[in-house]
């Protein structure tokens, strides 16, 4: 965490910009935002609805083929294309039937699925997309399998071709069924990152966050331009990387920071480490910052950030902390080691802690939508709660040299998940999916894919979603 | 799709009258038939197949539910409860992954009243608060969990 600090303090310092204005992490909990703060100048921000009759969409992405198509990925496992605002017919993969035995993906609790596509950043020329899912023959494993795009029929997958093509990156299995993560994302650097939750069932019983030698409660890294018999290779820069090497032990001439070094039976996937379930994470496609929004247990949301220029294998401190407090949260004056990162935003449940008063400003589960770039807003994380529907931004405020973490609006959505379009807008999806009242995939009320921008800037005749605005 | 836009009238005609002859409760509860988030009327859209009971018929029209003295009808919306609103709301109604909805300290000061909890079971409120007449509950079923969660209120 210090390194990371110095390391923006001498970017800033470099680069000539006031150090007031730099970025920088929470050093004491007292610096995590909370809800009540203000994004200064914010505009009011109001959802238009783009496309309307998805069932249960838990992702979605902006194609960066300049051909302007967004792709709402469906819980029981079909892709839809949007295109010019309109579902296309057909999807643009499904793999609920390419398997003869009936479908490959695993849906019987609402964390299961189909929950991420990524197209490389190369997709223009190699075709290469690639999902993450929970694998029905493979008992609920998390699945990310490559599948090439035939140029001749860009907006569909066949099932011959699916088949054709599949390439398996990675099959991580499941103890349990929850708390699988599921977004997965190519980061400015090219690499492909996988947001992988601890593993499930609660309190972490595997600790598996702490863990390095476990997939589980992970950000993970990989490079996937590799040959097609080879899945993916750690890429050499990844914290960990080096930390199993076979050597040869010296106890002499070493220092203490060496010996530190090695991490028997780590895994060198791994990006950072100690996360709950970071279903959800962008990167800020103007500075290459990171924000992961890693959804809590009984107590509160936290909203973690890194820099462009981290190192990676940053601990942000599950299962022994829940944000900024501890866990287990007992009350608002418990005492307990900070481990770790601190998040950079953090915001309640209903009840904030096993004992205490409840609170009203907060949610259950936060789900990161993308980083706002346009519409009066910058570098500001947008974040949807997917209980409380809240519509939360999260900004450094170079004035008050701290983070911030702003209410935008109260909506009727269940938030999960969003993308930045190519015109810099944040994208939003909502289901009807929750863990009471689940009809199953294909038979929840249907979700929308909204627009978010400035409410004076909404077009005339447009569908809104029904907000309270702050 | 019939969408009873009449009981809306009847709603706010009766209303307007109380409000003329006494102010009482009735009239109160009357005016919270409605979203919670921006205040606008709710409209009632039968189920498929779902025809009105009188307790519902009577409660658009008055803002009295019947059930609140109906131990069978208590009773089935203690089942109600527990197949949909107990893991938010809990078994005693303090509130869990959601809000409370007993004692004076609701998110939505509608919720005191029986029309406003209605609105919100039926319109929904914010996020996972979805809209119950979605998920293909009935409008009876719905003042059954109010009586429920109201004789939780003790």
């Amino acid at each position: 965490m210090k390194g990371i600090a110095l390391a923006v303090f001498l970017t800033a310092t470099c680069l000539g910009i006031p150090a007031s204005h730099a970025q920088q992490l929470p050093t004491s909990p007292s610096e995590v935002a909370q809800p009540g703060g203000t994004i200064q100048n914010a505009p009011k921000l109001a959802l238009v609805k783009v496309a309307d009759g998805f069932h249960d969409p838990v992702g979605v992405t902006a194609a960066n083929d300049d051909s302007g198509r967004i792709f709402v990925v469906e819980r029981v496992g079909r892709v839809r294309v949007v295109k010019d605002n309109k579902v296309l017919p057909d999807p643009f993969l499904d793999l609920t039937n390419f398997n003869p035995l009936g479908s490959d993906v695993q849906t019987g609790f609402v964390e299961q699925g189909l929950w991420s596509i990524a197209f490389h950043p190369k997709f223009k020329e190699n075709h290469y997309v690639f999902v993450h899912y929970a694998s029905l023959p493979f008992n609920g494993a998390s699945m990310v399998v490559r599948f090439t795009v035939d140029p001749a029929s860009p907006d569909r997958i066949t099932k011959e071709q699916l088949v054709k093509t599949a390439k398996v990156i990675m099959n991580v299995p499941q103890p349990y069924y929850n708390h699988y993560g599921g977004m997965i994302a190519f980061g400015p650097d090219g690499k492909l990152y996988i947001g992988r939750g601890d593993g499930g069932w609660e309190g972490d019983p595997l600790d598996a966050g702490q863990r390095l030698d476990v997939l589980w409660g992970k950000l993970l890294r990989i490079d996937v331009d590799t040959p097609d018999d080879k899945a993916y290779d750690i890429p050499k820069d990844n914290p960990f990387a080096q930390a199993d090497r076979p050597q040869l032990m010296s106890l002499f001439g070493i220092d203490e920071q060496g010996f530190a070094k090695n991490k028997i039976g780590s895994r060198p996937e791994i990006w950072a480490y100690g996360l709950r379930n970071p279903y959800t994470f962008h990167f800020d496609p103007k500075s290459g910052d990171l924000f992961i929004a890693d959804v809590g247990q009984n107590h509160w949301e936290e909203i973690d950030w890194q820099p462009a220029s981290s190192k990676g294998g940053e601990n942000y401190g599950w299962k022994h902390n829940q944000g900024s407090y501890c866990h287990p949260a007992m009350s608002a004056d418990q005492k307990c080691p900070i481990v770790g990162v601190l998040p950079v935003a953090e915001y309640p449940h209903d009840q904030p802690f096993e004992t205490g008063p409840k609170a009203t400003n907060g949610g259950c589960s936060a789900l990161g939508l993308g980083v706002a770039n346009t519409g009066g807003l910058t570098k500001t994380y947008l974040v949807g709660d997917w209980c409380s529907g809240r519509l939360f931004g999260v900004a450094w405020d170079g004035g008050a040299k701290k983070w911030q973490l702003h209410e935008f609006a109260q909506t009727q959505l269940q938030f999960t998940g969003g993308t930045v379009d190519k015109d810099g807008s944040v994208l939003a999806i909502n289901c009807y999916c929750f863990y009471t009242a689940d009809k199953g995939p294909m038979n929840n009320p249907v979700g929308a894919l909204w627009r978010i921008m400035p409410a004076d800037k909404v077009p005339q005749g447009a569908e809104l979603a029904k907000v309270k605005t702050n | 799709m019939r969408t009873e836009r009449r009981h809306l009238c009847a709603a706010v005609l009766s209303s307007a009258l109380a409000l003329v002859v006494h102010a009482n409760a009735g009239a109160a509860d009357l005016s919270d038939f409605k979203n919670p988030l921006d205040d606008s009327p709710i409209e009632f859209t039968p189920q498929p197949g779902e025809v009105e009971t009188p307790a519902v018929k009577k409660f658009k029209q008055t803002g009295e539910n019947d059930y609140r003295n109906d131990p069978k009808a208590i009773a089935d919306g203690k089942q109600l409860y527990e197949d949909n609103c107990v893991i938010c709301h809990g078994a005693d109604g303090r509130g869990k992954m959601g809000p409370t909805l007993v004692g004076k300290d609701v998110v939505y000061k509608q919720a005191l009243t029986d029309p406003g909890m209605f609105s919100i079971i039926y319109g929904g409120a914010r996020g996972a608060m979805q809209p119950f007449s979605k998920r293909g509950m009935k409008q009876d079923d719905m003042l059954k969990i109010i009586a429920y969660v109201r004789s939780l209120d003790k």
